[in-house]
Parts: C-alpha cells; structure tokens; sequence
C-alpha cells in the first residue's frame, strides 16, 4: 500500500520508536510513579525525561509545563474549557478544525471567527487585532491546516496576543514536528500536540505544554499526587493528568522526538515531494487544485485535490482499489472547506510523511491521471 | 553538614529538584515519602547533604519546585 494519510496519523513508525514501545511493554510493564518500587520509579524515569525532551523540543520553560493527554483534541479542550469564563470571548479563525470549533460552539462560547488571508499576512493579523474585546480571554489557532497545507502567522499573533495580554493556544496537531513551534520565540502560552502524527509516536496519547495556568479542570482523579486532598490538584502536570498514563505512548514520544532531531531535513524533504506533486497534478485534465504550490514555511506537505465530476470519496475509494491510502471528504474541518468553497464535495487530501518517497508520488500520479482520463466513463457507471 | 529531606508535591517536581541539585553539584536522590501520609498523600522527597547556609534549598526554591516540608539530620 502506497500510504499518503500522514496527516490522520503516520502510516511508517520508526524501527526506534517501534523499539521503544515494545521494550517498555516486555520490561517497563508498571505505573509510573504511584507505586514505591524500582520498576514504577523507573517507568516515572521515562515519564521525566520524556517531558524533558518535550520541553526542550518546543523551547517550554521547564518539564514540569508538560502533560499527557489522551489525544490532542483533549488538550484543546482542556485548554478552552480550563481558561475561558462563561461570559469569556474566544477569537480563532476561519479554518480551524473541529477540535477547536466544537468545544467552543458546543458550550455557548461567544467567539469571533477572523478570516485569513492567505496573500496577505498583515490583512490577517489586523482582523485579528480588531477582533479583540475587553472580554476577550484566548486566542486559539491552528497551526497548519490539515487539509489545505496553510500554514498560519504563529509568531505574528503570539505578539498581538502577548502585546494585549491575552493568552495564545496553539492547535500544533499538524505542524508540531515540521514547523518552528517554539513557545517562546512565537509567544506560545498553551500547546497542543499530536504524537502519533509529526512526531511519529502511536496513537493514544496527546500533549498539552501550559505555560500559563489553567483556571478549571477537565476530569478529576487520582493522580499519585496531594492523594489526601479529595480536590483535583491545581498545578501541571498532575491538574490534567487523572488516571494512568499512557506509559507505552510516551516511550514512543520519546523515541519519536530522537527520530525528528536525527532528521533535520524532514520537513524539506516532505515539501519537496509535495510540490512534485502538485506540479504533476497541475498538468493532468481534470484535476481541480485549490491552492498554490506548497513552499517551506508556508505550508505543511498536505494537497488536496478534485477530480472533475467525481465525487471525493468516489476517487479516494478508486486509489483505494489501487492501494493507495488517501482520506476524502471534509476532514473534520468543514469552516476550512467553507472557506474554500468545498463545503458540497469535499476533497481527496494527500498527505505526505517522512517515509514516503517520490517513486510513491509518482505512481499515485499515474493512477490519478488514469480516473482523470476515465471519468466520464466513471460517471456512467 | 546536614542532610535534608525535602518533601515535594509531585514525582515530577521530585525528579527536576534532583535535577537541579546534580547540575549544581550538589548530590541527590529521590525516595518514597514514608511519613506524614495522612498529612500531604502519598509523595516523594528529595534527599541530600547540603551545607549551613542551605545553598540546595534556595535553588529548589529558586526554581519553582514546590516544597511541602524540609527535615533535616545531623550528617555524622
């Protein structure tokens, strides 16, 4: 199978992450920290230095900013749910996930909804500006877009953001690994990661890096800290870490960050491949692009697609039959496909990851300009 | 010479004092809290000798770890 869904979750897991998981599973089976033995104060060891790597990769101030959650949509919540009041104002943008919408329209947050303009970053920033209320409480934003491959001004608004006093919460699940998401030099308060994505970690587990506190918790249990208090600590880590961690996920977390810092050429070598393929879609009849070539920092290796008259799941399930893994549809981000007309079809989303390679492309290619040529046959089908 | 036992409130703040302490060429370990359960929970402390003007305390402090107590011994 030609895998071109990284942006789901990362098709290919390093041997050294694979190596990590299965290691902790045969020998580090214990709970990390709860229990006084040498194998929970071990497994606590991993915990620790896995945070330590995660503060340093992102530039936190410290490994006690760093907590696990259960994925990165849990981080987002904890963060919105954790920071603004009832009668709080949230601004985001027009291209967020649902990971960011629904807590906010679900729970009756007032928020404001700023359009991004992708030729013209100071237009964005100043919608951003204008849309600051007395009561605003958080600015919250993705990185990159998980189906059009924007990525968004990030240091631009942790400064408008820092300037006005209002905390900065970043959406990190597609650009944590690949872009710059350091927390200081971009004014980052809250940072929300997916491993098993940029970081090539399994799924399971998500991070939250708080640099600043967090008013309300999310879920309450026991956390091997402050065990007499019947109240759910106030502090990170322990304040969004109730239950068991996912021991098996941060070994993998830490092997995955050890994997990015050998792999310095990463990001280059994802956009390389996806501005071939852009250029090669470009030249096939019938193929319908919505936007322009992915370039470094501009964009994450993310391209989605149409093919004329087809449905999106129709072709995506097409390249299924010729094994290719794509994902079509809205990509549980229907404001990014408002925004960009796609809302009625959808699109075909090829995502590209380290391992893929430019043979991969090139094949997945030739089958796209195969459906182009057919498809009106297709259609009559 | 004292040695100290420095209860903190988590295992991770445990682990960055013992941290600090060893970049500051202080020698430390951490073990499982045995008492005052009933008072603080369960926990850890950071366990070192440190000198009269208790130059390992200030930079636990210094650094935002966040104590529950300090006992100290006579080292012998």
């Amino acid at each position: 199978m030609i895998y071109l869904d990284n942006a789901a979750t990362s098709g290919k897991k390093p041997k050294n992450v694979v190596a990590a998981v299965t290691n902790t599973l045969i020998n580090l089976s214990a709970n990390p920290g709860r229990s006084g033995h040498k194998l929970s104060e071990r497994a606590e060891m991993l915990v620790y230095d896995t945070r330590n790597k995660i503060s340093n990769y992102f530039g936190a101030s410290g490994p006690e900013k760093v907590g696990f959650t259960a994925n990165c949509t849990m981080a987002i919540n904890a963060v919105i749910k954790g920071i603004v009041s009832k009668n709080g104002h949230i601004i985001t943008t027009d291209f967020e996930h649902n990971a960011v919408m629904r807590p906010i329209v679900t729970n009756g947050y007032n928020y404001t909804s700023v359009s991004v303009s992708f030729s013209d970053k100071s237009k964005t920033l100043n919608e951003i500006e204008k849309a600051i209320k007395d009561n605003t409480e958080l600015i919250i934003v993705t990185a990159a877009s998980n189906v059009f491959g924007f990525v968004t001004p990030i240091k631009e608004i942790g400064q408008i953001a820092k300037k006005h006093g209002i905390p900065f919460a970043v959406d990190g699940a597609q650009g944590a690994g690949v872009i710059d998401l350091d927390m200081k030099k971009n004014y980052i308060d809250y940072l929300c990661v997916a491993p098993h994505k940029g970081l090539y970690s399994p799924s399971g587990i998500g991070i939250l890096i708080a640099e600043k506190n967090i008013k309300n918790t999310l879920i309450e249990g026991g956390t091997g800290s402050d065990s007499v208090n019947l109240f759910q600590p106030r502090f990170m880590p322990d304040m969004i870490e109730s239950g068991t961690q996912n021991l098996i996920g941060i070994a993998g977390i830490n092997a995955g960050i050890d994997f990015i810092y050998s792999n310095k050429n990463l990001y280059k070598k994802e956009i390389e491949l996806a501005s071939i393929l852009y250029d090669q879609l470009s030249r096939i009849e019938g193929v319908v692009l919505y936007t322009k070539k992915p370039v470094i920092n501009e964009f994450v290796a993310v391209v989605s697609f149409n093919i004329e008259g087809l449905s999106s799941q129709k072709t995506a399930a097409l390249l299924n039959d010729s094994s290719i893994a794509v994902r079509a549809g809205l990509h549980c981000a229907p404001t990014a496909h408002i925004k960009m007309k796609t809302i009625d079809i959808g699109t075909v989303r090829i995502s590209i990851g380290y391992f893929n390679t430019l043979q991969e492309i090139l094949s997945t290619v030739s089958v796209i300009k195969k459906i182009a040529k057919r498809r009106k046959n297709i259609l009559n089908e | 010479m004292q040695r100290y036992k420095v209860s903190v409130q988590t295992a991770t703040y445990a682990m960055k004092g013992k941290e600090l302490l060893r970049r500051n060429r202080i020698s430390a370990e951490i073990e499982r809290r045995t008492e005052d359960i009933g008072k603080y929970g369960c926990g850890y402390r950071i366990v070192f000798n440190d000198d009269t003007e208790e130059t390992g305390i200030a930079i636990l402090k210094r650094n935002g770890i966040r104590i529950l107590n300090i006992k100290k011994e006579a080292v012998l």
